[in-house]
């Protein structure tokens, strides 16, 4: 049962000739709620794509519930969260957009049944998109995108999910509900969350564990944030304060304007 | 309804509902792949073939959908190992051929290309018809049976490849599809013109229907509208039946725009309801009395960058000076 979700040995990434990641070792056991903490270009997106089999590692192992990434085929078992959403699918409804999410789970040539439905169901109700279910993702504003981008890869039933900079482009307000979200799904799916962030922000304390990445490199692998703060230059120099403490994060969100 | 008693308007006909079917079936997924310009492409590759035939005096049909098949797998693969320079490599394929397809029924002595470049309804074969008919419900089939599949590969193919589908196989297969299609056309519509066939129902679809597979099922109605009422129509006035397809599929795309911003309208306006992210800006807080002035000498609060100026922090709250007052944050 303890077995690692998520098993990296000395994994490097390098693209297009320049090494990103260097030499990552780390075990990331069920239950847990990882996040990949780092300044920009620190190789923390490079590593979650490596991972997810989207950049090939370089050297070192990979593996995924046990099975190295190359012969990983249960590709149900990984809920993936993209940072962006692609424009490709704006004309889409958000039933079709979380539809996708159960691919794995169909044959080609099928029709999705009772339980393919009943699965977009139960993920749009947890994200709390139920009634927004065939309203075009080019009318929702910046938190739903994200929320309906969190209910396609709730579709799959997943274990593992990953998500990139949840948090990124979208306000105060909006982060603190995703973090609500993400409190509830993790205690009712008991989900393995692995998730890049630029700053801890309203997940500091749903967070179980935190790697920091430096170049690369990771020269933190511990419990919570607090640890792992003095490494203050990955913080944003506007939330750096004359304390060492973090400074708490408030619901007025006009200092942050919501994406697009 | 005489005309229909001729037998090559019935085979022109079924060959033009067929192709107005299944044309917008694959052109949805070029649309949503930005790539509206590779039918055109496919089109030129195709007319080297119908050149190639001519000039060996084969059947058109058959060797202008074995090239235009190997130039889109050649053009997918130049797309996805090579992107710098794809560019430049599809403008030279497309113009090769064009020029080739020209230049080889030429060489042929045979003047009949321009009924393959805007299409023709007299000359199809009860051969032809038979292999549009059959190659045209297998690219239905298919295109319609993964529909869901190849919707998720041409919205988000990151995201595809980590549902473990074949991203890189059914890439391939949207380019080979709509080679068929196309070299399939050649007859209704003519290699010049299908691209429109397969890109303008589909853009008109959009701007009326709700999400994909309601405007993949509009565009095909719309496919097939325009492709009948094209042939219908260039029996009476003996026009070429591509130009009077393309004319009536962009009419319906003109009228899809106003229809389109009313339909939208009247969508937003039945969702009004209160967003939970909208966002209230906090009032004007004003504090009524403050002891000393932050940023003295005798300030101790700890402080934090806030857009244009500095917040003080204390009693769990920040606040910054505003004037001869102070606001809370």
């Amino acid at each position: 049962m303890n077995a690692p979700v998520v098993s990296l040995r000395d994994v490097s990434v390098g693209l297009g000739g320049l090494p990103i990641v260097r030499g990552i070792t780390a075990d990331i056991r069920p239950g847990e709620f990882v996040a990949l903490l780092g300044a920009n270009g620190s190789g923390k997106t490079t590593l979650l794509r490596a991972v997810l089999g989207l950049v090939p590692h370089h050297r070192g192992s990979i593996e995924l519930f046990g099975e190295p990434l190359d012969s990983f085929r249960d590709w149900r078992r990984v809920g993936y969260v993209p940072q962006h959403i692609d424009p490709a699918m704006l004309n889409s409804t958000v039933r079709e957009v979380v539809g996708t999410g159960r691919l794995p789970l169909r044959r080609p040539f099928v029709p999705p049944g009772r339980r393919d439905r009943e699965a977009i169901a139960r993920a749009l109700a947890e994200v709390d998109l139920a009634d927004r279910a065939r309203t075009r993702i080019s009318h929702l504003s910046g938190g739903q995108r994200r929320r309906t981008m969190i209910a396609r890869a709730l579709a799959t039933d997943p274990e593992l999910l990953v998500m990139d900079e949840p948090l990124a482009g979208v306000d105060l307000a909006t982060q603190e509900t995703l973090a609500g979200l993400m409190r509830t799904l993790t205690q009712a799916r008991g989900l393995t969350v692995l998730v890049v962030l630029h700053e801890p922000g309203p997940f500091a304390d749903l967070v179980s564990r935190t790697l920091l990445l430096q170049d690369g490199r990771l020269v933190y692998d511990g419990a919570g944030f607090e640890l792992a703060l003095p490494h203050e230059h990955h913080l944003p120099p506007e939330h750096v304060s004359s304390q060492t403490d973090w400074v708490p994060s408030y619901p007025t969100s006009q200092d942050q304007p919501e994406e697009d | 309804m005489e005309i229909l008693t001729y037998p090559f308007m019935q085979r022109a006909l079924v060959a033009a509902l067929l192709t107005g079917l299944i044309a917008p079936t694959i052109g949805i997924y070029i649309v949503q792949k930005r790539l509206s310009l590779l039918g055109d492409g496919l089109g030129h590759v195709a007319i080297a073939g119908v050149g190639l035939a001519l000039l060996t005096g084969t059947a058109p049909l058959p060797v202008a959908i074995v090239v235009a098949i190997g130039g889109a797998i050649l053009i997918e693969y130049l797309r996805q190992h090579q992107r710098a320079s794809g560019d430049v490599g599809l403008a030279i394929l497309f113009y090769g051929g064009l020029a080739g397809g020209v230049f080889m029924s030429g060489l042929a002595g045979a003047g009949g290309l321009n009924q393959y470049l805007f299409g023709s309804i007299t000359t199809i074969s009860n051969g032809d018809l038979v292999m549009i008919v059959v190659l045209s419900v297998v690219a239905l089939v298919v295109s319609l049976g993964l529909a869901d599949r190849l919707f998720a590969v041409s919205t988000d193919e990151e995201y595809a490849r980590t549902l473990g589908l074949p991203v890189g196989f059914y890439n391939y297969l949207i380019v080979v599809l709509a080679a068929v299609a196309i070299s399939l056309s050649m007859r209704t519509v003519g290699l010049l013109l299908v691209s429109a066939l397969m890109v303008v129902p589909v853009a008109a679809s959009r701007n009326l229907a709700n999400g994909f597979w309601h405007s993949l099922l509009l565009a095909m109605a719309i496919g097939i509208l325009a492709a009948g009422g094209g042939i219908v129509g260039s029996y009476y006035w003996n026009a070429p039946p591509g130009a009077l397809i393309v004319l009536l599929a962009i009419g319906v795309f003109v009228a899809s725009l106003p229809i389109g911003t009313v339909l939208t309208r009247r969508r937003r306006r039945s969702r009004l309801l209160p967003v939970a992210e909208e966002i209230v800006p906090p009032p004007h807080q004003q504090v009524e009395q403050h002891p000393h002035v932050h940023g003295g000498p005798d300030c101790h609060h700890p402080t934090a960058q806030h857009a244009d100026h500095v917040d003080y922090l204390h009693d769990g709250h920040r606040h910054a000076m505003h004037g001869d007052h102070y606001d809370e944050h």
